[in-house]
């Protein structure tokens, strides 16, 4: 017995023990001193601050209990000042469930308040402490943005009124809110850009400027579409409180007209062909939003359907403006039926124009017409009256109040904004590395620095000849992924002759099937296969992008910020999709990717199938076939003609599949360049940059160790910032 | 009778138990009639064990592989509570451990709601290091308090006591160890916890640990953890215990601080 207990005493005293240093292991030791350890077991010090008694640099921090769940904490109940030269407590108060008087505003009320969760944060804020106890001149307010909440800077503004100089002013600080990442991110971005310019890193700086141009794109994008003269730009100058676009019976030449607020133009890029307004509407602005004003589906007898289609495969929200004199159209059921059943736009809405050309006393039953109309096909739409070109005040409230809702709802636009805050805490410490290097360039002699640079260059050069690997061994699974879409699609093609051929040999005039329905009937049908593929497309481009991680972090031996993992470019806040998801977390997944809008799948598949043409396709009708389609009916067909009818149709749905594959694989080219250019970007820029630090540092090593530290904080809070919005957008959901 | 103590606390304080004032010697005089006299912690304690040279026992937690050890950690398994989403390990481990001691069910609810009434549990501001033997005072079970080391503890678990410690939970249940020395990591956030430890015992591999009816997760009933971890987690606490059953020997002011 005795021995077995010397033995378990022997191995307890070799237990080594690495407990923290300095601020950190005063934190750590709270309950371990003889006059913090009456304190309540669970007590915890918020990331302390520096304070001052009679000339000595002390530590104070702030004392509080965590909830049950530990990610709030009750409102606090004491302070603790260290002296951090010998580790003593100098200080302890505690006031229990009293308020401190010097504690006033919304602060005093709030019982919990956020527990900053984060071991890494608290661990920095320790470590800038020591910098400031050896004499140095850490950055600690940039720290404490993202280590401490709002309530936390406001009482220690009022307990310890000497650590007010190294807290962020009260008045201006909004970081540490969820909803503010988007408010602050500009500011990020300058600040970023100002230290970049400092390092003479001007790559990186080029990249943030890319950034801001795509942080200055509206959040949403609403398309407004229609068949030709059926009220859309006059809707889309109602909205926005001018004539910006053309109205009446007079075809525009356009595609599409995109209207946003003044503010939002600045810094715009677009697509050839489309015309942008920039008006003054505050409304437009207040609710960062983007109006397409599309050309009518049958414009100038033109079939413009595939334009239309494109423009609602990129936007958010789709509002299909209809007329109350006349009805649904075929095309206009369509575009319900398709888009809001396949459900290509998160939200769609029908506005009825034309009401004041009924007689009054017409007018409610012809509303409630379309209304029941719309309903049979999609229950949930929303159906509103169109203010008409005056008037109808009460209208355009209701149609400006629902885009608002949508653009509220939107987490398309949470999610790129995270996303390009992500980028730029990227390119900070990509700053911060470079600055680092030219640190330590600065303190070589001449032969070394010419070493350090030979090895940069050979660095670059290998950096390049990877990206080029890569690039082909990344076009090999584009292509794979292609091949696997046009496979599955060219299986179901006999099930699509099939079908088509039924609805053929029962018509009763077979040739007018061909020309009218045809088209429409092989539009919808191949709309139905690329919803049904969507998730092929999805898995497919997950493992892609995972194998583009896998491979960026087995090839580059140096994790850098510009190899962050592709997958967090192309997938919002989510994980990325299992091919069997359910279709909410698929809707939930398929969100932008980089500049282009609208769904991923439904951008490659079922845009592809806007854009294919099947009038092109079953145009090819000629000689016995004409002859045959001529028949007032094929019920009594020979099976000869029957032959020739299987031919027909088997050619116009090959090559109404190949346009629609040829479509697909363009598109996914182009988000995969996209994706891999982005990366490779952003990589050679610091790379660049580098070079340039390591050949020619513009300051001391001390001026540039200082810009690394700021590089480093501020992507610190950057990233700190988005993780809480992050986390925020789940509980919300 | 004993079965209806916490219900009654709960009800009516000041009848049940009126002159407790634990800090006064001899006011722990709980009305008698009210306090059952089958109240008699010390005949209901488990017998001690030694498993070293001996078989294994085989409990509720896998012990095939114990080789040496103190302590009762299968039959104190059975009185294990997990205390849910509330802040009150203290509590829980002292009803435990009471439960075990005199068999009656613990009454979480009715204790905690008591022990508020009295003003010496608040979720709010949390439990003092004064107030985690409240509990055992209000129920006439003898205890010591204060700072031991690991041969302490190993000394009142032979004696037949039943021993509470309070630690860092993070550190036992996510610990984090130092990838060159393998030593482990001190948090700087800690989540104070009170724990009743059940038994220390070494594996045939030669690793020692404890084990522990830790309230504050689902899979506490007789958890493991290593020995360096719980040094770890134990020393952010000044290596404080509770011993309850009235065997063990006084704690030494000397052994304040040490570890071993």
């Amino acid at each position: 017995m005795s021995e077995n207990r010397d033995r378990l005493v022997t191995a307890a005293a070799s237990i080594s023990v690495d407990r923290p240093a300095g601020v950190a292991g005063l934190v750590a030791g709270l309950h371990r001193d003889p006059v913090t350890a009456r304190l309540p077991i669970e007590a915890v010090a918020l990331p302390p601050v520096p304070d001052r008694q009679n000339g000595r640099l002390l530590i104070s921090a702030l004392l509080a209990v965590p909830t049950a769940d530990r990610t709030r904490v009750h409102r606090p109940f004491g302070t603790v000042t260290w002296n951090p030269s010998d580790g003593s407590v100098v200080q302890l108060s505690e006031w229990g469930t009293e308020l401190p008087e010097t504690v006033t505003g919304a602060e005093r009320t709030d019982t919990t308040w956020p527990l900053p969760e984060s071991e890494d944060r608290m661990r920095t804020v320790c470590a800038a402490l020591d910098e400031l106890a050896a004499g140095r001149t850490p950055n600690l307010t940039e720290l404490y943005r993202s280590a401490l909440p709002s309530q936390a800077i406001a009482w220690y503004q009022a307990l310890v009124p000497a650590a007010v100089p190294w807290l962020p002013d009260q008045q201006t600080w909004a970081l540490p809110r969820h909803t503010d990442v988007g408010s602050a991110l500009g500011g990020w971005i300058r600040d970023v850009a100002a230290i970049a310019a400092e390092t003479n890193a001007p790559a990186l700086g080029a990249q943030l400027e890319m950034l801001a141009e795509q942080r200055m794109r509206p959040g949403f994008r609403v398309a407004v579409v229609g068949e030709f003269n059926k009220g859309k730009s006059t809707l889309v100058n109602r909205l926005v409180g001018h004539e910006v676009v053309a109205t009446g019976p007079v075809p525009t030449t356009a595609l599409f007209v995109v209207v946003m607020a003044e503010d939002a133009a600045s810094g715009s890029v677009r697509t050839a062909g489309d015309h942008e307004i920039a008006v003054p509407c505050a409304w437009l602005a207040t609710i960062d939003t983007e109006l397409v004003d599309t050309p009518g589906t049958n414009e100038a007898g033109e079939d413009r359907t595939p334009e239309v289609r494109r423009a609602v495969t990129l936007s958010d929200a789709v509002l299909l403006t209809v007329s109350a004199t006349s009805p649904l159209s075929r095309s206009e059921r369509e575009l319900i039926a398709q888009e809001v059943l396949r459900r290509h736009v998160p939200f769609f809405a029908v506005v009825v124009g034309f009401l004041d050309q009924l007689p009054p006393e017409d007018r409610a039953a012809a509303l409630s017409s379309v209304r029941s109309k719309v309903q049979q096909l999609a229950p949930e739409t929303p159906v509103l009256t169109s203010p008409g070109p005056v008037g109808g005040e009460d209208e355009l409230v209701a149609i400006r109040d629902l885009i608002a809702d949508y653009a509220k709802k939107n987490e398309d636009r949470r999610w790129r904004t995270n996303k390009i805050a992500s980028a730029v805490a990227d390119i900070a410490e990509a700053v911060a590395d470079v600055a680092g290097q030219a640190a330590v360039a600065a303190a070589l002699h001449d032969a070394e620095r010419t070493a350090a640079v030979e090895r940069e260059r050979a660095e670059l050069a290998r950096d390049a000849a990877m990206w080029d690997g890569l690039r082909v061994e990344f076009e090999t699974r584009r292509r794979a992924l292609v091949r696997r879409v046009s496979d599955s699609l060219s299986g179901d093609a006999d099930v699509l002759v099939g079908a088509l051929r039924h609805e053929l040999l029962r018509a009763p005039d077979p040739k007018a099937y061909w020309e009218h329905d045809a088209p429409y009937r092989l539009r919808r049908e191949l709309a139905a296969l690329a919803h049904k593929y969507e998730s092929l497309v999805l898995a497919g481009m997950t493992s892609d992008i995972e194998w583009l991680d896998t491979t960026l972090a087995e090839r580059f031996d140096v994790v850098t910020p510009t190899t962050r993992p592709a997958a967090r470019l192309a997938a919002p806040h989510t994980p990325l999709p299992e091919a069997d998801m359910t279709d909410l977390s698929r809707r939930k997944m398929m969100t932008r990717i980089g500049a282009a809008g609208g769904t991923v799948a439904g951008y490659v598949l079922a845009g592809a199938v806007g854009l294919a043409m099947p009038p092109v396709a079953l145009a090819m009708a000629g000689g016995l076939a004409a002859a045959i389609l001529a028949e007032r009916s094929l019920r009594n067909a020979t099976e000869g003609q029957r032959q020739v009818v299987d031919q027909l149709l088997r050619q116009a749905v090959d090559a109404a599949i190949a346009e629609v594959t040829e479509q697909a694989a363009l598109r996914i080219r182009s988000l995969y360049a996209e994706i891999l250019d982005g990366m490779s970007a952003r990589r050679a820029a610091w790379r660049r940059s580098r070079l340039a630090a390591s050949a020619e540092p513009t300051r001391s090593a001390t001026q540039h160790s200082a810009l690394a530290d700021r590089a480093t904080a501020l992507a610190t809070t950057i990233r700190a910032a988005v993780a809480d919005d992050c986390g925020t957008s789940r509980e919300d959901s | 009778m004993i079965g209806d103590f916490f219900t009654d606390l709960a009800l009516d304080a000041h009848n049940h138990l009126n002159p407790v004032d634990p800090d006064v010697e001899g006011a722990a005089v709980v009305a008698a009639d009210s306090f059952s006299p089958e109240v008699e912690p010390h005949g209901l304690i488990h017998p001690p064990h030694n498993l070293c040279g001996t078989d294994p026992a085989v409990g509720l937690h896998d012990r095939t592989q114990v080789v040496c050890g103190v302590g009762t950690p299968d039959a104190d398994a059975v009185h294990w509570h997990f205390q849910g989403p509330e802040e009150a390990c203290a509590v829980v481990s002292q009803g435990s451990i009471i439960e075990s001691l005199t068999g009656v069910p613990f009454d979480e609810a009715a204790a905690t709601r008591w022990l508020e009434q009295q003003g010496w549990y608040d979720p709010a501001t949390g439990t003092r290091p004064e107030d985690v033997t409240r509990l055992f005072q209000a129920y006439h079970v003898p205890t010591a308090s204060g700072s031991t080391t690991v041969g302490g503890l190993w000394d009142a678990l032979a004696a037949g006591d039943k021993v509470m410690v309070t630690l860092d939970a993070n550190e036992i249940w996510h610990p984090v160890h130092d990838p060159a020395t393998g030593a482990p990591l001190e948090s700087l956030q800690p989540a104070g916890h009170a724990v009743w430890l059940t038994g220390i015992e070494q594996n045939s591999n030669g690793e020692w640990k404890v084990v522990l009816n830790d309230s504050g997760h689902q899979g506490g009933r007789a958890e493991t953890v290593a020995l360096a971890d719980f040094v770890n987690a134990w020393d952010d606490y000044g290596n404080q215990a509770v011993f309850a059953g009235g065997h063990a020997a006084p704690l030494s002011p000397a052994e304040t601080g040490a570890r071993t």
